[in-house]
């Protein structure tokens, strides 16, 4: 397992090394933009990998609902806290680009507003992971995760349901839509790196989550063999 | 200025943030692990020497 863990982080740099590349020196250069477009390369894959990772928050936090286990709330943590590290790239990235193309670094339009929800629904979700204490947290983690997973759908469709500030989608955006291949390449190419990058992040964190979740039974055994050792 | 070079400090600043992000996560990944293998041993410790009383 240890080795390959070591590949996959290997695998994991190369591929981050390579996406950048794509990124900065291979993509072409937009024309109406210049080169700020790039952010591009790094701001929709960390979007879509965002999306993913709540995406399996919602599983694991359905499969904990319903069968109780361990394994699936430590994946449910794990996802949540990669997921919103991701997110929070999303929403400091976008501004970035936004300020030299639009002027501004933030509107309050549906995308960019319903992406801010997101990241406030699986951040308060982090702090009642972290502050509440209690055999219930849990359960009521699994039930923020189930519902706030609702927000990603909106935050997809939003740019097809509202006038937005936001560029209209890459993908399925109609007539005039899309990029050119070269570009393609450059997004593929990242978002395999950032999802491999992920997982890797997941894979730690859901084996710290399963340690934590020991030692916190470790703690009680041992505070009873002090209560039974005083008596 | 050169607008299009102005632009280029938003990029640049765009990618630091993106690395900066993933190494402080990485970071507070491996730091994490490291207390928690501290706390591990020093239980084992206290455990051990609750069962030996």
């Amino acid at each position: 397992m240890k080795i390959l863990f070591k590949v996959c982080v290997v695998l994991t740099a190369l591929l981050l090394g390579y996406g950048f590349c794509q990124a900065m020196y291979i993509a072409p250069t937009e024309a109406t933009m210049g080169d700020v477009q790039r952010i591009f390369y790094y701001h929709l894959p960390s979007a879509w990998v965002a999306f993913l990772l709540f995406f399996v928050n919602f599983l694991a936090s359905v499969w904990y609902l319903i069968r109780r286990n361990v394994a699936s709330d430590a994946v449910a943590l794990a996802s949540a806290e990669v997921g919103v590290s991701f997110c929070t790239i999303v929403l400091i990235t976008g501004p970035i680009w936004a300020r030299p193309i639009w002027g501004i670094w933030w509107t309050w339009d549906a995308r960019l507003t319903s992406t801010l929800v997101l990241w406030l629904i699986y951040v308060s979700y982090l702090v009642l992971r972290h502050y509440a204490s209690g055999g219930q947290v849990p359960v009521l983690a699994a039930a923020l995760g189930v519902f706030g997973f609702v927000d990603v759908p909106i935050v997809y469709m939003a740019i097809r349901w509202f006038r937005t500030q936001h560029p209209q989608p890459v993908i399925g955006g109609g007539q005039g839509s899309g990029l050119h291949p070269a570009m393609w390449h450059a997004v593929l190419w990242n978002l395999a790196a950032f999802a491999m990058l992920a997982l890797m992040f997941v894979w730690v964190r859901y084996k710290q989550a399963i340690v934590e979740h020991q030692l916190e039974d470790a703690h009680a055994h041992a505070s009873l063999y002090e209560t039974e050792g005083a008596q | 200025m050169n607008p299009a070079a102005n632009n280029n400090a938003y990029l640049y600043a765009a990618y630091v943030v993106v690395w900066v992000i993933h190494c402080a996560y990485a970071f507070s990944l491996m730091s994490r692990g490291r207390r928690m293998k501290r706390e591990a041993r020093e239980l084992n410790i206290a455990t051990n020497a609750s069962l030996r009383r």
